[in-house]
């Protein structure tokens, strides 16, 4: 299971993710094993999908092939491109899946494996960041959430929508956007119960590329989350008064 | 490191958290200027050493100190190993004076909430409180 959520911020694109995939084992139940859901593409472009691991493989390398073209400008037609090749694997897969199940009656659309494809694109036009967010859904269609500044796919994405309606703005710093990412992926690795596990990975997408936050870096950012919800229970308790009925 | 988290364990709880120990080496660097210590800079809690961090890996790396998860937080808590401990004991023999120095800034940090850590920090080195998301009035008291 997965979440994904990217975020665009002043200075560019947060993107973030838990670090577990379920996967089948030949005749046992459903493992978990770590897993990387959030890859650079080229210097300009982030790739992440939710959905079954051997799809996103495929569609990972079908984004590799676009590294130059990414890397040259963001445009609608690169995007179509993009979601053109992916239909062909999803529409393959989705063949192979009906005929390999027929008469069972697992060959329903919704058992077939299948992704849910975000990408962040970030380029310096005069020294500022010009940011895109395109969700590639699971049939090929694509949408652009950059006016409504942030994107989420996978299972944990109610804890995305109500935590960032809370917090998030368009004009948020990078620095609050990493935190704020930390905050959405570690409640629903915590509160949820669908597979979702550590290690946190962070992604920036900034005018000097894509950096993964890691190390020394990513422990710092978690003391800082733990500082955020210290004082949020220090203000809760400290500046609201009890009454009895 | 090995130091601080060794000296008054007998007052004091045995497990620090790490906004603790990057607070508690904060002031000792501030108040004491040792050389060849932690670089320090303004980060999102105030001052911070990413070679703290760093430290804090390899010492777990080398089986000198351990973390314990901290029911309610999203940080783990830091304590010594055995081995750390024997280590920071020898190191506390030889360096009695950093030994005491670090005792009197540890006294001072966990005595404190962790709001009033800040508060108390940020008053005195406001510089490094600059990329801090938490911000308290000029002047306020708590």
């Amino acid at each position: 299971m997965t979440l994904i959520i990217a975020l665009l911020c002043k200075e560019g694109i947060v993107m973030a993710s838990d670090g577990q995939s379920t996967v089948w084992s030949a005749g046992g139940p459903p493992i978990r094993i770590p897993s990387q859901k959030i890859f650079p593409i080229g210097n300009k472009m982030l790739f992440a999908a939710s959905g079954t691991v051997g799809i996103i493989q495929q569609a990972k390398r079908i984004m590799s092939a676009f590294e130059q073209d990414a890397d040259r400008g963001f445009s609608y037609e690169l995007v179509d491109k993009i979601r053109q090749n992916l239909f062909r694997v999803f529409q393959q897969e989705l063949q192979r899946h009906k005929t390999f199940w027929k008469g069972t009656g697992y060959e329903k659309v919704e058992h077939a494996p299948t992704a849910d494809i975000l990408l962040a694109y970030c380029e310096c036009k005069t020294g500022r960041p010009c940011t895109e967010l395109v969700h590639i859904t699971r049939d090929a269609f694509y949408e652009t959430l950059t006016e409504q500044g942030f994107a989420t796919t996978g299972i944990g994405d109610i804890f995305a929508y109500t935590i960032l309606g809370n917090y998030y703005r368009k004009d948020i710093d990078i620095s609050r956007g990493i935190i704020l990412a930390y905050r959405v992926i570690k409640t629903a690795i915590e509160t949820g119960a669908w597979g979702l596990g550590e290690p946190i990975d962070i992604w920036t997408l900034t005018c000097d590329g894509p950096k993964r936050i890691k190390g020394p870096e990513l422990d710092a950012v978690r003391d800082a989350y733990g500082a955020w919800m210290e004082a949020e229970r220090s203000i809760f308790y400290e500046t609201t008064s009890s009454y009895s009925r | 490191m090995l130091m601080l988290l060794n000296v008054g364990r007998s007052e004091l709880p045995p497990e620090m958290e790490p906004i603790q120990i990057m607070k508690s080496l904060f002031l000792y660097a501030m108040k004491y200027n040792p050389k060849d210590f932690y670089h320090f800079e303004p980060g999102l809690y105030g001052p911070i050493s990413y070679e703290v961090y760093e430290h804090l890996r390899k010492l777990i790396s080398e089986d000198l100190i351990m973390t314990k998860p901290a029911p309610g937080k999203s940080w783990p808590l830091y304590t010594l190993t055995s081995k750390g401990k024997r280590m920071a004991e020898e190191l506390g023999e030889r360096y009695p004076g950093v030994a005491s120095d670090l005792l009197k800034v540890k006294k001072e940090v966990m005595k404190r909430s962790f709001l009033d850590l800040l508060h108390f920090i940020y008053s005195r080195y406001p510089n490094y409180a600059s990329k801090s998301i938490i911000r308290f009035p000029q002047g306020g008291d708590r």
